[in-house]
């Protein structure tokens, strides 16, 4: 899928599983501060292609934290 | 602190993601990668590696660097963060590498220790010295009339089969004991021709202190455009460690077209011949590079010899002119000449060194003062006689006098000759030794005498060698033992 250069501040959080309350606020946090943005828009989808793990975009900015991620870079 | 710590660690995860959205030729346009620098590498996820040409609001432009077929549409990429780097280092000496410092030759693969980035501001006015140091290259008629300094830039330029290539692997031939290194670079030229090229050094085992960079007519568009360069970083590598370095680009004809393809393949605006208007720039910022370093420095030089081909003689096109005015002069050479036997087929009028002069070989300069103004008026003269029969003793002085210089200045390939020894032969013809010689026999007694000197007389090659003078005494030496020689061997016409 093309990746959109992202004009408004939304992180993408791609997920194997659906995430809870409590996971979805934790990596709200997180991804926010990694990203360094300030009250940044959320938008979660689930990607069974992943295998494991997450994958947060911000913009072009990518952080791959899945299985197939992993599996990629072996 | 804490937090600061935590941030990087993190940020090491995070990669500047871009897709490809088209693909073509060597070139490609990916989407994304917002945080991407000029002449950044790219990384696809398949092992291509490509370089950022074009950056638009929207796109980058990409040169992807190699195996374009494995690339499809919708691949995703991602910045590396670093610019196009050369490996370098001693272990190149010898070797025979591509751009992308993969060894070609049948020896081990490449391992560096040192990556330097292979676009570079030259060295400014005060990392520099003078060019002193004469840079020989064993071809008479050059080192007489048109003299190379360590650090110049001096371009070869002529027709297709003019002799281009000869003077450039004659001037590396002649470097095998004067402790230049040279690196030769070939750009879009046929792997055979390369490959004979590199046997030749072999033959004369100046391999060892050699480096040869390929991008032949068959590697990809961004092989032959980054060549010079790569060649260029390995030169600056060597130069900055106080050695004189020798770079021969081979040529910047078929770079600048390299460099037009690129640019029209990423829809840059063309210009004159098609070419893009930073074309100047190309080459400029190359050879910009060769300088003399001071001492400070490490006083290490890189000379450049950069070839241009042009076409039907015309150096007025933009290539050559553009090439001409960076350079500090000129050897030009002419399909006349070289298809009447005059070779090297040096054209004395059009050639020039603006700075080689005060590096020439003390010695050399005092011989060959006389020699480029024998031969422009022999040149004239010679032209005006074909319509006269009845000529005065003088001009007819002048036109044998100039016979003898271009036989004497005539120079097999592959035969570079030891400086002294060029010396010894400039000084005969200019003065007038050679003048009752019959001009059939110039060649013969040239390799004769040079013989008998180096057998019985190899004394005055040395003092030449080594005190660089040449002074009256010794002058007066070299004419008697010639006289006698030519009498001994029966060489005098009356």
């Amino acid at each position: 899928m093309p990746v959109k250069i992202n004009k408004k501040k939304v992180i993408e959080i791609n997920s194997f599983i659906e995430l809870n309350k409590s996971q979805k606020e934790k990596i709200k946090k997180s991804s926010a501060l990694l990203f360094n943005v300030k009250d940044p828009e959320y938008l979660f989808v689930t990607d069974k292609g992943l295998i494991s793990g997450v994958v947060l975009r911000f913009g072009s900015k990518v952080v791959d934290l899945s299985l197939k991620g992993k599996l990629i870079n072996l | 602190m804490k937090t600061k710590i935590k941030k990087n660690a993190a940020g090491d995860f995070i990669k500047d993601e871009g897709v490809i959205v088209s693909l073509a030729d060597g070139v490609c346009w990916v989407e994304g990668l917002e945080g991407a620098k000029n002449a950044e590498i790219i990384n696809f996820e398949n092992g291509v590696t490509g370089m950022i040409f074009n950056l638009e609001s929207e796109r980058a432009g990409i040169l992807v660097l190699n195996d374009f077929e494995k690339l499809k549409r919708n691949d995703r990429c991602y910045a590396s963060g670093n610019v196009f780097t050369s490996g370098v280092g001693e272990n190149l000496l010898g070797r025979v590498i591509n751009p992308l410092g993969i060894a070609l030759d049948s020896g081990e693969n490449l391992e560096f220790k040192q990556y330097l980035p292979v676009e570079k501001i030259a060295p400014g006015v005060v990392e520099r010295q003078p060019v002193d140091t004469p840079l020989q290259t064993g071809i008479k008629a050059v080192d007489a009339m048109i003299p190379i300094g360590r650090g110049q830039r001096e371009l070869i330029i002529g027709d297709r089969s003019t002799g281009k290539t000869a003077l450039a692997v004659d001037t590396i031939i002649n470097q095998k004991d004067s402790g230049v290194i040279s690196i030769y670079i070939a750009i879009g030229q046929k792997r055979a021709k390369v490959a004979q090229i590199i046997q030749k050094f072999k033959d004369f085992e100046v391999m060892k202190n050699t480096i040869v960079v390929v991008a032949g007519a068959s590697d990809s568009v961004a092989m032959r455009y980054l060549a010079p360069y790569v060649g260029c970083t390995i030169g600056e590598y060597f130069m900055e460690k106080g050695k004189d370095v020798l770079v021969v680009y081979d040529d910047l004809s078929k770079h600048a077209w390299s460099y037009r393809e690129i640019s029209l393949l990423l829809k840059r605006p063309s210009g004159r011949e098609a070419y893009p208007g930073d074309i100047f720039y190309l080459h400029s910022r190359l050879l910009e590079r060769a300088c003399r370093l001071n001492e400070k420095n490490g006083g290490g030089s890189l000379t450049a010899l950069p070839i241009i081909e042009t076409q039907s003689g015309d150096v007025s096109a933009y290539i050559p002119t553009n090439v001409i005015s960076i350079t500090d002069g000129q050897i030009y050479l002419e399909s006349d000449l070289f298809f009447s036997g005059v070779r090297p087929a040096l054209n004395v009028g059009l050639s020039v060194s603006r700075v080689g002069g005060t590096a020439q070989n003390k010695a050399m300069k005092r011989v060959a003062g006389k020699l480029r103004l024998d031969l422009s008026q022999y040149w004239e003269l010679a032209t005006f006689a074909q319509f006269s029969s009845d000529l005065d003793t003088a001009t007819k002085e002048k036109i044998e006098r100039g016979k003898r210089i271009i036989e004497i200045l005539k120079q097999p390939q592959y035969e570079p000759m030891p400086v002294a020894e060029e010396i010894v032969n400039v000084y005969l013809a200019t003065s007038g030794g050679l003048d009752d010689v019959k001009v059939e026999d110039i060649k013969k007694v040239e390799t004769d005498f040079l013989k008998f000197m180096k057998e019985k007389k190899g004394k005055i090659f040395d003092t030449i060698r080594e005190k660089k003078i040449l002074d009256e005494i010794m002058e007066k030496k070299i004419t008697d033992i010639f006289t006698d020689f030519k009498k001994d061997r029966n060489f005098v016409t009356n």
